[in-house]
């Protein structure tokens, strides 16, 4: 009898160690550190808030 | 060793503040990893144990060796006035490393900068030889020199000039004590490891 196949283990998804690309196309690095996704998102937010909030104070 | 690392040795003093984000901005902006002693903040690990192994596992080195004079303030030490040692320092450790640390070591590459030609013959002779670059003493033309630098020793056409760098500096600047407080971060007390993301977020944006 055979027996029953070995459940694959899927493949650890490995992280990439760049967070994105300048329109120069200069691959920026994911700072060394505890930077997981969430602190990265965290900073992406708080520069883009900051940016919607001088950008709308320019158009009043 | 990191082929995108690059160490950054230079005073951490609040006047020389605005140079050192604006070197840790320009290595980020130009796709390299900043690294320096204040990137940890492990108490177990000793300060010349730490300097070490950033040095070891950084291929690049900024070195500004500007501030090697005598510092401090009378009212408050009495030993005053002392030389300030640690900028020559690592320089030496980071040259001996290429020098002695075995074959990948020798792959290192530094740039030695200073605020007035030749002066370093007087201070550190030894380094003769080697061609230190003169920058104003102000952030703009630290940028240019450390951007020049990177676009040529790392091989990366694609860097831009220092002015576009400096200018992208200054922007973000401008908005980062804002963009701190938005993270619920006190932009006086603000960690090289928050300055890191911040700057690279905003590079992206």
């Amino acid at each position: 009898m055979k027996s029953a196949p070995a459940k694959l283990k899927a493949a650890p998804s490995r992280r990439s160690p760049y967070i994105g690309v300048t329109k120069e196309g200069i691959k920026i690095l994911r700072p060394k550190g505890r930077v997981d996704n969430i602190t990265l998102a965290e900073a992406r937010k708080a520069v883009a808030a900051v940016r919607a909030q001088n950008l709308a104070a320019a158009r009043d | 060793m990191n082929a995108t690392d690059v160490f950054i040795n230079c005073p951490f003093s609040a006047d020389y503040k605005e140079r050192f984000w604006a070197i840790a901005y320009t290595v980020i902006r130009s796709g390299f990893e900043p690294r320096c002693a204040l990137e940890a903040d492990n108490s177990g690990e000793n300060r010349y144990g730490k300097i070490c192994r950033i040095i070891k596992e950084c291929r690049y080195g900024v070195h500004d060796i500007s501030y090697t004079g005598l510092y401090g303030e009378a009212a408050q030490d009495a030993d005053f006035p002392l030389p300030r040692f640690n900028m020559p320092f690592e320089l030496g450790l980071f040259l001996g490393a290429q020098s002695y640390g075995g074959p990948k070591q020798t792959a290192k590459t530094t740039l030695i900068l200073d605020t007035k030609p030749y002066r370093f013959q007087k201070f550190l002779s030894d380094i003769a030889g080697h061609d230190p670059r003169v920058y104003g003493g102000d952030a703009t033309s630290l940028i240019e020199q450390v951007a020049a630098w990177l676009r040529v020793e790392g091989r990366r056409a694609e860097i831009p000039g220092g002015e576009v760098i400096a200018a992208d500096f200054a922007a973000f600047m401008a908005i980062f004590p804002d963009v701190c407080r938005a993270a619920k971060l006190n932009p006086d007390n603000i960690t090289f490891f928050d300055f890191k993301r911040f700057a690279a977020a905003a590079d992206l944006s």
